[in-house]
């Protein structure tokens, strides 16, 4: 009887579930599974009568020869890397501060999170305007306080720009998470660490960041594979440039693909791009599931 | 009164569209409804815009124009080609992209024949690089443009010198006209995407070529032209306003008009409409276009061409009869500034002494540079504009500049070679 119950209530499950497996099927898998076999054919879109031809890794070969691909993951690493830690870094401080319950704070906090809800692209156009070498605003600021520099076309602070961006952008994401993170820490130890008159660089260090360690892991798992896909906000800021400075993965990838129609090799870029994101988030997926077992 | 005048111009427009049609004779179309794709400049697709009601009254068929800009244009083109998606009739087409797009556009031929349209009419240097193919007609091109000098000419006067015919003259000018960091001798499109152009036209002007007869990059053949082509370059963004390589065609203008800028490498048709605008320009009746040394400007062009999959052919090539009128064209010109594509807007005596503007652009169309239009064409551009960005930002030395290019062409142009012979510069 209860056998049979169970039976029912698995069957209900995959009923429930099934209108969201065919969305997901029909928007991700599908799409994936197709750019996965285009990526080992000669597939060539300018040339629809062509007989389409098994070639083996051939086509990651040459993406992976790619020397302006090379160029984007490099790009992308740095990118990526600088505006993940600002964001932390920022994010941390922030939700320390706005995670007390304070007159104002939440204000504050609804106030920070204004960057967040933005479409990319409005950001791209808002920045190129405050950044605009002639009547830009941020740039006008700039210049009065000595920092006279060529944002948008100086491969340095091209790259300095994009970072700011993208860290404007997403630390109020990152300082959300915290903050929620926070809240939901129990008071117990906290109370216990400040009868025994530990300083509060020791509840910190030893309470508080062991305890938000969880946390911190999502986002930092969330923020990785978002912020390996920026596009939007780049190509319309710097559209890569000057040169190939700012040119990331994605937008790579979508001028192979999109603007050259090099279908096939921009499929087996994808496919790079995918699994690089797969095995780092694995990375810290894993070392999330670490700290957890160790709280256990 | 203002807007009594605006009303009776606009009156006028319509009745000389009325009347031109009465030549034209288009067909009924009463039912029918097309759509024309155009790319969003305020100059394209503002013509298209103001011609679709008209166009509407004389034949009944209704017109949507949606339009895009450059940047993302040819992709939704050949997306909607690829595809035989059937939701454009007309496409506006860059000459740059026609050996990509022909195989999926219809033969305007036999339409050009019926209704009687001589192709001669229009300037040969435009017609057969734009919508021309292998001995046919897939777009009958709608406007024209070549690279050329805009120039303030008070301030040329002022100091005593004329528009330059060398290359080098035009960085010793912009240098003579550069002071205090208030005015700059030239401004330039930087984005990576428009740059490349730049080097192009120095390349070609000092005796460069690109690729020869069998489509093999030429390059390092003209080491020494490319390098000083390049030095040349690097040279005068010192004249340039600071942040020149973040400079978009928008940034560009403002330059011009707002009177920072002695002069300018532009399009005319996207400049000679706001630098005339009382509303919009420090600097009406003070400038005027001067041809590039050598005439090495390069071309631009546009046709309009009918997908194979268009439900609405008839329509379609009535569309683009109407739409390239000289009439319709001389109106474009005056009004909103695009270039004409035939050669008697060009002779017209009375337009000439209205627009003065008008002179010194023809001889540069009638032997135009023009970009090679093969499959090709995109990446090889781009792959060459971002490097010719990469050495003027400091990210590479000329020579290496050279180098890459010329091996990315080697590898690009080795497979699918072009099975017609390379003719250009």
């Amino acid at each position: 009887m209860a056998k049979e119950s169970m039976k029912n209530d698995q069957k209900m499950g995959w009923i429930f579930i099934s209108p969201a497996l065919a969305f997901l099927s029909l928007t991700s898998f599908i799409p994936l599974l197709y750019a996965l076999t285009v990526s080992f054919t000669n597939y060539d879109i300018k040339r629809p009568n062509q007989v389409i031809r098994f070639v083996g890794l051939r086509n990651y070969l040459t993406g992976l020869r790619d020397s302006e691909f090379i160029t984007s993951v490099k790009s992308t690493l740095l990118i990526v890397g600088i505006s993940l830690a600002l964001e932390f870094l920022i994010g941390l401080s922030l939700s320390l501060i706005l995670s007390k319950e304070r007159r104002g704070y939440k204000i504050w906090r609804t106030i920070l999170l204004i960057p967040n809800v933005i479409a990319p692209v409005v950001v791209g156009v808002l920045w190129r305007m405050l950044l605009n070498p002639d009547y830009g605003l941020y740039k006008l600021w700039f210049d009065r306080i000595g920092l006279q520099k060529a944002w948008l076309s100086d491969p340095v602070w091209a790259r300095i720009a994009v970072i700011i961006v993208e860290t404007w952008t997403w630390t109020p994401f990152v300082m959300l998470t915290l903050v929620a993170g926070l809240k939901s820490l129990s008071e117990t130890p906290f109370e216990a660490a400040r009868i025994d008159g530990a300083s509060g660089w020791q509840i910190f260090r030893y309470i508080t960041m062991p305890m938000l360690k969880p946390i911190m892991a999502v986002a930092v798992l969330l923020r990785t594979m978002d912020a390996f896909k920026m596009f939007d906000n780049i190509y319309v800021l710097t559209y890569g440039g000057p040169g190939l400075a700012t040119e990331v993965m994605s937008l790579r990838i979508y001028k192979k693909g999109l603007k050259y129609f090099d279908i096939a090799v921009a499929s087996a870029q994808s496919w790079i791009f995918l699994i690089c994101i797969f095995v780092l988030s694995y990375i810290i997926a894993k070392k999330f599931v670490h700290v957890e077992s160790r709280l256990e | 009164m203002k807007r009594f005048v605006c009303v009776a111009l606009l009156s006028l427009f319509v009745l000389s569209s009325f009347c031109f049609a009465a030549d034209l004779k288009l067909p009924d179309l009463s039912g029918k409804e097309i759509t024309v794709y155009y790319m969003a400049s305020a100059t394209y697709d503002a013509a298209a815009m103001q011609m679709a009601p008209i166009f509407e009254k004389l034949t009944g068929c209704k017109v949507k124009v949606v339009a895009d800009p450059y940047a993302s244009l040819y992709e939704k083109e050949f997306t909607a080609l690829v595809t035989g998606s059937d939701a454009y009739d007309v496409l506006q087409v860059a000459y740059q992209w026609d050996g990509q797009f022909v195989p999926f556009l219809e033969s305007l031929d036999d339409s050009i024949k019926s209704y009687g349209i001589n192709m001669e009419d229009f300037i040969p240097g435009v017609m057969l690089n734009s919508g021309y193919w292998d001995g046919k007609n897939y777009g009958i091109p709608n406007a024209c443009d070549v690279y050329s000098f805009i120039y303030r000419k008070d301030l040329f006067e002022k100091a005593g010198v004329n528009p330059p015919t060398t290359w080098d003259e035009v960085n010793t000018i912009s240098a003579k006209l550069t002071s205090g960091g208030v005015l700059f001798g030239m401004s330039l499109a930087g984005l990576g995407e428009q740059v490349g152009q730049f080097w192009r036209a120095r390349y070609i002007g000092l005796g460069g070529k690109l690729l020869n007869e069998k489509w093999e990059p030429a390059l390092s053949q003209f080491k020494d032209q490319g390098l000083k082509a390049a030095n040349l370059l690097v040279e005068l963004l010192k004249y340039c306003p600071e942040g020149t390589l973040s400079y978009g065609y928008p940034e560009q203008m403002q330059s011009f008009i707002s009177g920072k800028v002695a002069m300018a490498e532009v399009w005319p048709s996207f400049l000679r409409g706001p630098a005339g605008d009382p509303n919009k320009s420090n600097v009406v009746g003070k400038w005027a276009f001067a041809p590039y040394p050598n005439g090495t400007g390069e071309l631009s062009a546009w046709s309009l061409g009918i997908p194979k999959s268009s439900k609405n052919k008839d329509a379609a090539f009535a569309w683009i009869a109407f739409f390239t009128t000289e009439e319709n064209q001389r109106d474009f010109f005056k009004n909103i500034g695009i270039g004409p594509t035939r050669i008697a807007v060009y002779q017209d005596e009375k337009l000439l002494a209205e627009r003065p503007d008008l002179n010194g652009i023809l001889p540069g169309l009638l032997k135009p540079v023009p970009r090679f239009r093969v499959a090709q064409s995109q990446e090889a551009y781009d792959f060459m504009d971002a490097r010719v960005s990469g050495f003027l930002s400091g990210q590479m030395t000329p020579e290496k500049f050279i180098e890459e290019v010329d091996a990315k062409w080697k590898e690009l142009f080795s497979e699918n070679k072009p099975t017609v012979e390379y003719t250009g510069p």
